[in-house]
């Protein structure tokens, strides 16, 4: 049934909650979309931006949509942290229990898929290309319509809050049975599968684009032992898209089946087993986790090289533990899971493959100290989010250590102490290092660099807010606090904790507040902060050889390679840039494929939510007639000429070596 | 060397220390008067469990202090305005690596050892050794509340749990429709309780008190308040309360689990009188394609699908 202002037996503030939910979304859809057309930038924003299959401009466009849904994924944040400190004893706090399900399964969902996924091929996106010499990527349409389905992703997320105002109330992974219809009869789970199916769908085609993308569009003498640990960390990563992600799509269609046709993978009934849906859900999941962090150490691995004006430390050593995290993650998936009481050997095996992990991870911090170790260290704001990170993650990789032994998980599973730990692992260590990258890589991207001072400034404060945050949430782990409470009795002393993770919170936001700050006043301020050399950091790979921004074709004559760090060694030489010979460089037409695609997919998925089957014909058509169109299009690329080449070049040739 | 007013990485980071002490010190005012449960362990099987964790912490500091340490002093040494002599661009020390593979390989190797050692001592199937006679307790986990029957008294407890103290407690454990998860803090850890399953946990209290047990694991609307008191006594006590709970009025039937099962939230503590026979397996069994007889209450002979017989999978 739709029902546009959701369920109807909600308390008052529960249902100004969602109302202010629903109004924040149709107004903020509302608003973009009136300021586009009274700027007259539509017709500018689809030539220029929508339909481009530009690496930067996708990488850009990710980094958007991310950045709105991490403030959506905020929202959700502080609502379940008012909820918890508040809802003691004889108060019920502001939500009623099914709100509050809903709303931390929500937080989840976004956090996860659309604002770490959306950060890392943001920067993946932007960096990759640039750092192995290479003009875009392998598949430049395909990476647009990964993108796009990464939106018609985010989009439905939204739209649950819109029609329906219902979201899946079954945790962030929905485990069944409670995810099936016996005991989730409503759209929320059915909105659930569908946003990451879309968006995972999309992440599958990115996963495969850059795996070919490094492989195939090398430099000339960048052999593999030569690639900048980012670009390996990216190839292990996106390894383990292309091996994870359909676990994860076949996963959600056994689920939808389920749902929606009546089969009985998962039910208690009919011989369905829902202990398969668990391991099969981790099997993607875990792996998930190692997408999300090694970019993020790759990035730090650029980024202490740099700001200590050194050779990264034990470059093999670096390369080895990536590729031995990246096996491993791929056996310990039950660890997830010791409580579900697969025996003692079962346990006890992936119990240790756990522990194992640790061993290339510590080598990888240990390596990092040791590149700043006689260097020559400038403290710039990456450099302050890697230092947070060092000392999180530290503690958090103790805790994951601790809750690798099966029996000790017993006592901490599903508690908050494992909130905290992962917390610890995707904030202190892969977020940070995201927004590290940011700061490190916006002036290649954008031509000018960040505020240096509010970006420490946000550092700090998100540093002590996830400090004072997390911490309450360990003790309180260990008090017997079960995750996903609304409501907890008062005599068990609990409140105190979570007001101060509260408070935490509140210091996170005022990070925000600063970094939204920061951008603000450093695009105000761009004149001053310009990066007319193209290195405003020193730095040692190829992205930082070309101008900034890189030109549409990033490099006008393909470098050649012969050391790691090979921007370092060609400055080392002091050379006078040679008279280069420009030849014509074909690049790749923009086009709306993408958008189109994800459009139907979009309405594809809707119309399965709601089970309406015209549109859901409609939108196969759509689909198979889009892609036809474009089968038979032979005009997909354009030439820039060698005088174009050479007068761009010249423009900026100046400030350069 | 530091201008006044200006922030120095030194005042930087005595400002973070001192935030840091005091920080600790209001979560200690806060917490100090409340039971940390994990770490007040009523019972053998939270106490080995507690000491694990404590051996497994103390392992980690072997890495996590050096790495601190190690942190601020390159820190402090090696800033760009230290201008520091012992700067060596291309600096690298095989020497070095191999040791920090080493140190944590050798802690894992230590701490692997240990678990596999402990992960069968502490297995939640495997019953204690004792010489007290265990008690029987088939716990249900229902929306949402959760039911324990003893069979071996005839009588049935919702939310609510009486043991003896320093006897064997034998956790038979299903649900009667999502997943759960039963955890007794102060007595040990958790196991999950799922539908058309049966599986185990075995825990003992070693100390006569009230412990707080519950849900671990999100099932639906009622989930938070699927919380229950355990009240461990002597083992007279127990006697005395399973006899005198006999008098109970209400019975637990086939027809009264169909009405218990019924969704209802927060439910106070009460207690059936009698108990109908075999009234477990039938809720383990009640997802089988082939049903038992329905009259003699006799168990199916497939006995659900017994986790136990997984072992080893």
């Amino acid at each position: 049934m739709l029902s546009i202002f959701g369920a109807a037996e909600v308390p008052g503030t529960d249902r100004m909650v969602l109302l202010f939910g629903q109004l924040m979304v149709v107004g903020a859809g509302l608003l973009i979309g009136l300021a586009l057309i009274y700027f007259k930038k539509v017709g500018w924003l689809w030539k220029n931006w929508l339909t481009s299959v530009d690496h930067k401009k996708i990488g850009i466009m990710y980094l958007v949509v991310a950045g709105v849904m991490l403030l959506r994924g905020l929202a959700d944040t502080v609502l379940l942290r008012f909820q918890q400190a508040t809802s003691s004893g004889a108060s019920h706090g502001i939500v009623s229990s099914d709100h509050f399900q809903q709303i931390f399964t929500a937080h989840g969902t976004m956090m996860i898929f659309f604002v770490a996924m959306g950060l890392v091929f943001g920067i993946i996106n932007l960096i990759v290309p640039l750092q192995i010499g290479s003009r875009d990527v392998a598949f430049p349409l395909l990476n647009n319509l990964s993108f796009w389905m990464y939106v018609a992703g985010a989009i439905l997320i939204n739209l649950s809050l819109v029609f329906g105002g219902e979201f899946a109330a079954t945790g962030w992974l929905a485990y069944p049975p409670l995810s099936e219809l016996q005991f989730s009869p409503g759209v929320g789970v059915d909105y659930w599968i569908w946003c990451i199916q879309i968006a995972g769908i999309g992440t599958l085609l990115s996963g495969i684009n850059f795996i070919t993308t490094i492989l195939t569009k090398r430099a000339p003498g960048m052999t593999m032992m030569k690639m900048p640990v980012f670009v390996w960390s990216v190839l292990a990563a996106m390894s383990l898209v292309a091996a994870a992600f359909p676990i994860l799509t076949v996963t959600l269609v056994l689920l939808t089946l389920d749902r929606t046709i009546g089969t009985h993978f998962f039910t208690t009934t009919g011989g369905g087993n829902a202990m398969m849906y668990v391991n099969l859900i981790w099997a993607w999941g875990h792996p998930e986790v190692y997408i999300l962090i090694l970019p993020a150490f790759g990035i730090y691995s650029e980024i202490v090289a740099t700001f200590s004006r050194k050779r990264l430390f034990g470059y093999a050593s670096m390369v080895y533990a990536i590729i031995a995290i990246t096996a491993l993650s791929f056996v310990v998936w039950l660890h997830h899971f010791f409580t579900m009481g697969a025996g003692a050997n079962v346990n006890a095996f992936f119990g240790i493959m756990t522990m194992i992990i640790a061993i290339p991870t510590g080598v990888k911090v240990f390596n990092w100290l040791f590149t700043m170790y006689r260097g020559r260290i400038n403290f710039a704001s990456p450099m302050i989010w890697f230092i947070g990170f060092v000392i999180t993650f530290s503690i958090g990789g103790a805790a994951g250590v601790m809750l690798g032994v099966p029996p000790i998980d017993f006592q901490l599973h599903n508690t908050l102490f494992l909130v905290a730990h992962f917390h610890t692992m995707i904030v202190g260590g892969a977020l940070f290092g995201y927004f590290a990258g940011i700061a490190y890589w916006f002036p290649k991207v954008f031509g000018f660099k960040l505020d240096e001072k509010l970006g420490k400034l946000a550092a700090y404060l998100w540093i002590a807010g996830f400090i004072c945050a997390f911490t309450p949430l360990y003790i309180l782990g260990l008090m017997g606090a079960t995750r996903r409470l609304d409501h907890y009795d008062a005599s068990l002393g609990w409140q105190g904790l979570f007001i101060v993770a509260g408070v935490g919170v509140l210091i996170i936001l005022a990070g925000v507040g600063v970094q939204l700050l920061m951008f603000y006043k450093s695009i105000r301020n761009r004149k001053q902060n310009m990066d007319t050399t193209g290195d405003p950091w020193n730095g040692r790979t190829l992205e930082w050889s070309t101008s900034s921004p890189a030109p549409v074709y990033n490099f006008a004559v393909i470098p050649t390679v012969s050391d790691r760090d090979e921007f370092y060694r060609v400055k080392q030489l002091k050379l006078k840039l040679p008279k280069r010979k420009f030849s014509a460089i074909e690049m790749p037409n923009n086009s709306p494929f993408g958008i189109f695609m994800a459009g139907w997919a979009l309405m594809f998925a809707f119309s399965v939510i709601w089970h309406f089957p015209p549109t859901i014909i409609l939108a196969v058509l759509g689909i198979v007639i889009t892609f036809l169109v474009r089968s038979f299009n032979d005009n997909t690329t354009y030439l820039i000429s060698a005088a174009e080449v050479e007068a761009i070049e010249n423009k900026r040739v100046g400030a350069l070596l | 060397m530091s201008k006044k007013g200006k922030l120095t990485p030194s005042k930087i980071f005595l400002i973070a220390v001192t935030l840091f002490v005091v920080f600790c010190f209001i979560l200690f005012l806060i917490v100090r008067h409340h039971t940390i449960a994990v770490l007040t362990p009523r019972g053998q099987i939270a106490q080995s469990e507690m000491n694990l964790m404590k051996f497994a912490a103390f392992l980690s500091l072997i890495v996590i202090i050096p790495v601190f340490g190690i942190l601020f002093y390159i820190i402090f040494t090696f800033r760009e305005s230290k201008k520091s002599k012992k700067y060596a661009p291309e600096y690298s020390n095989v020497l070095l690596e191999l040791i920090w593979w080493a140190i944590p390989l050798g802690i894992i190797t230590v701490l692997s050892i240990v678990t596999w050692n402990q992960t069968h001592k502490l297995d939640p199937f495997k019953p204690l050794s004792s010489n007290q006679t265990p008690v029987r307790i088939q716990a249900v986990a229902m929306n949402w509340k959760w039911l324990f029957i003893y069979p071996d008294y005839g009588i049935a407890t919702v939310n609510q749990l009486t043991i003896p103290v320093n006897h064997p407690i034998d956790f038979s454990i299903t649900s009667e429709g999502a997943m759960n998860s039963l955890w007794i803090p102060q007595l040990g850890g958790q196991i999950y309780a799922m539908a058309g399953m049966n599986t185990q946990l075995h825990l003992i209290a070693s100390k006569p008190g009230i412990y707080r047990g519950g849900s671990a694991n999100i099932s639906g609307k009622g989930f938070a308040g699927m919380h229950f008191d355990v009240s461990a006594v002597d083992t007279q006590s127990f006697s005395q309360w399973a006899n005198s709970m006999t008098s109970q009025p209400q019975a637990l039937t086939k027809y009264t689990l169909r009405q218990l099962s019924l969704p209802s939230q927060n439910v106070s503590p009460f207690a059936f009188g009698t108990v109908e026979n075999g009234l477990f397996d039938t809720i383990v069994n009640q997802y089988l394609p082939f049903q038992q007889d329905p009259d003699n209450g006799k168990t199916n002979t497939m006995n659900g699908m017994n986790m136990s017989s997984m072992e080893g999978m």
